[in-house]
């Protein structure tokens, strides 16, 4: 057991939700990930044998998250590693390179892969000579990559705890991952009752399938709602604070999250319910303002099916942003690994370096 | 009579073909150039000789299903299965009660009274929260009147029910006359849920003034009414529709993609707050932050003097933990499922009624003439 999970459970005392587990690992040889595909009706891993396999989960959607995917591929280097090492040192090179080339391409958005993968690329083809032991290095590098992951959330988690007031009722929209549960349950800890309101989160239902599963996991009562739902839960007065997670955050406080966030941000503000986002590792010193920010526009096909049914005629259009932008004036605070912040000061978040909480 | 150098005509579907001799022929293709006056789901039933024909709503888009009713039974159970809704409701009990009269005119004046009475309790007990027994019991009503003047039954309730589905199209197409003056050329229109066919006539009447119209339709979860029935009207229509997801309003509106919102209302109160689908109230509050206009077509509630007199209808849970019978939540959570919401006065540009577009803070002092 890591000594994170050790501090989760005796702190929590309960088991630590799927999706705060290792949900991708190495095991004799193989790479198991638990397949998401399958949530929340059931909880199913997958034994990947070789960099092909993982490289070909990745790209068929059985991992998500930009973090979870760079990870999953830098498993993927671990077996082509293991696989190679025995080689002759340029054909080592030649193979890793191609795998890592071939991992690199799976899912080309997600700003966390590339880099991982580069690193451990060139961690591998440097310690050659260690054989056996590099394999082990750099599963334990991967695996200290989860925990300090899991630190930043639980980190962030309790900051956002202390705006919690007792009996509040919280709204989340989308999965705004680890800081989520962590948040509740550190309310719940210090005695606050606090209870969960969630969107189902159309069209993927990340809200019903990842963010249902994991406040029940965590034992958080939790209400399921449709996304056409927030703004009438505010005016009746049945949501008090609402905190999203951010896939990005400029340095003017202008924030990019799943399509809706905006929504609920305009909703939250005409109702005076205070709006956070959870910002974990804080802004990304290259995002300067809101105009940096790109928004990925979506395969409008997919607006058209509800789990795979369809639900619309043929022969019109559709239109799927993946995201949406949330300016700072609608952001009462955005609160990451070292503290709470106004969106207009979220740049005094990066004063600090995150330390490596767990070394390998 | 046929002129003796044509053979012999036949008519297959929409092809005549007129035989001159045993060699020649000459095929004549028919086209229907008149278009069909209303939307399906703005007049969703209607009668046929002595059928009352419903489209069975619940069928839609995937098939176009016609009940055939030969009594007010067979409405009352379309009603009762919720195969009609909405204003083809209100179609469906006027014509019902016309059909009764119309199958029973053998009987004595008397005897038919009776049957009309009967036809009427059991089709406003359908659905109670819709005022059907109102609607049904001013035919009966009207009918006892003309039997009491010496009049014929039959022939006074055919010219009631007439008269008053006439006034309603005559009003709807004031309505949607006023709606389509709100839309300039190369507008997009985003709506919500869906409005029985009228987006449909504003899209046409918008046609027929030469604009070119776009619409944004949300697709309503958790009924999908705007996926299945709104994007479906228009498309089959001829008009551009697009697709989104509830939660993609906001950002639409401030990529600049709408120039203005039309919805319904199931209710209006006296102050002008108005109750429509869920989700409604979340659309007017992003399009009053980027300065869209937000209309409404609604009639006032004399009874009902804000909005936060309306009840809201808080529908099984379950409706939103399956879809089609399978579950897209984990067990063991709770769900909440409030079929409408309130939109406060302050965030409606207009209410489009059939005196014009009113401010909602005015729109009480024409409440005998918009009123519901």
């Amino acid at each position: 057991m890591h000594p994170i999970e050790k501090e989760f459970e005796s702190k929590y005392k309960i088991q630590m939700p799927t999706l705060l587990k290792r949900t991708v690992w190495y095991e004799n040889g193989i790479v198991k990930m638990l397949d998401r595909r399958e949530l929340p009706d059931k909880i199913v891993y997958l034994d990947l044998k070789n960099h092909e396999d993982v490289a070909r989960a990745i790209e068929n959607m059985a991992i998500q998250g930009a973090t979870s995917i760079a990870r999953a591929a830098g498993y993927g280097l671990v077996l082509a590693v293991e696989k190679n090492i025995h080689e002759r040192p340029e054909i080592f090179e030649k193979n890793i390179n191609l795998a890592a080339e071939r991992l690199k391409q799976t899912r080309p958005t997600g700003a966390e892969l590339i880099p991982l993968v580069d690193k451990l690329t060139k961690f591998a083809i440097d310690n050659y000579e260690l054989h056996d032991e590099l394999v082990t290095k750099m599963v334990n590098f991967l695996v200290s990559h989860w925990a300090n992951a899991l630190k930043i959330g639980m980190l962030t988690g309790e900051h956002a705890s202390k705006l919690i007031d007792d009996g509040d009722n919280v709204m989340t929209h989308c999965w705004g991952g680890s800081a989520v549960a962590f948040m509740f349950l550190e309310a719940k800890r210090q005695g606050k009752n606090v209870k969960a309101v969630n969107t189902e989160t159309r069209p993927y239902l990340q809200g019903a399938r990842l963010t249902s599963l994991t406040l029940k996991e965590a034992g958080i009562d939790d209400t399921l709602i449709t996304d056409n739902m927030p703004g009438y839960l505010m005016w009746k007065g049945k949501i008090q604070k609402v905190f999203t997670a951010a896939d990005r955050i400029a340095l003017d406080g202008a924030i990019t999250n799943k399509i809706g966030t905006y929504l609920y941000a305009i909703a939250a503000r005409h109702n005076g319910v205070p709006f956070y986002i959870l910002g974990y590792e804080g802004p990304d010193p290259n995002t300067k303002t809101i105009n940096d920010i790109p928004i990925e526009e979506r395969n409008p096909e997919e607006v058209f099916y509800l789990r795979g049914i369809r639900t619309a005629p043929e022969g019109i259009n559709g239109y799927y942003p993946a995201f949406d932008i949330v300016p700072p004036k609608y952001i009462d605070a955005i609160i990451t690994w070292n503290g709470i912040y106004s969106p207009f000061d979220i740049k005094d978040s990066l004063r600090e370096e995150i330390p490596e909480f767990y070394e390998w | 009579m046929t002129p003796n150098f044509i053979t012999e005509i036949k008519i297959k579907k929409k092809v005549v073909i007129i035989h001159l001799n045993k060699f020649y022929c000459v095929c004549v293709l028919v086209i229907d150039m008149s278009e069909r006056k209303w939307p399906i789901l703005a007049k969703s039933a209607w009668l046929e000789d002595e059928t009352l024909v419903i489209v069975d709503e619940t069928a839609l888009p995937d098939k176009l299903v016609y009940i055939r009713a030969n009594d007010y039974k067979d409405a009352v159970k379309a009603i009762k299965e919720m195969r009609t809704r909405a204003v083809g409701q209100v179609y469906t009990t006027y014509y019902a009660m016309l059909l009764t009269a119309m199958k029973n005119r053998q009987l004595p004046p008397k005897e038919l009274l009776e049957v009309l009475k009967k036809a009427a309790t059991e089709i406003g007990n359908a659905r109670p929260t819709f005022p059907l027994a109102k609607m049904a019991n001013s035919v009966y009503e009207y009918a006892e009147e003309a039997y009491k003047n010496g009049k014929d039954v039959v022939t006074a309730v055919e010219n009631f029910v007439n008269r008053v589905l006439n006034e309603r199209e005559e009003k709807l197409m004031k309505i949607v006359r006023y709606a389509a003056d709100l839309v300039k050329d190369g507008d997009t229109i985003l709506t919500h849920c869906n409005i029985s066919g009228i987006l449909v006539l504003i899209a046409r009447e918008c046609r027929s003034q030469g604009k070119k119209i776009k619409i944004i339709a949300t697709e309503t979860r958790p009924y999908l009414q705007g996926a299945r029935l709104t994007a479906w009207e228009l498309h089959q229509d001829g008009f551009p529709v697009t697709l989104i997801t509830d939660n993609a309003v906001a950002y639409v509106m401030w990529k600049k993609m709408v120039n203005l919102v039309i919805v319904g209302a199931d209710r209006a109160a006296m102050n002008g707050d108005i109750a429509n689908k869920i989700g409604t109230y979340q659309i007017a509050m992003a399009a009053f932050e980027h300065n869209i206009p937000f209309y409404v077509i609604a009639g006032i509630d004399p009874k009902i003097n804000t909005g936060k007199e309306i009840v809201i209808e808080e529908r099984d849970p379950n409706e939103v933990l399956y879809f089609r019978n399978c579950r897209i939540a984990p067990e063991g959570i709770n769900a909440y499922y409030p079929a409408f919401d309130v939109t406060p006065a302050k965030f409606i540009s207009g209410l489009i009624t059939s005196e014009g577009v009113l401010s909602p803070h005015v729109a009480h002092l024409y409440v005998d003439k918009i009123k519901r």
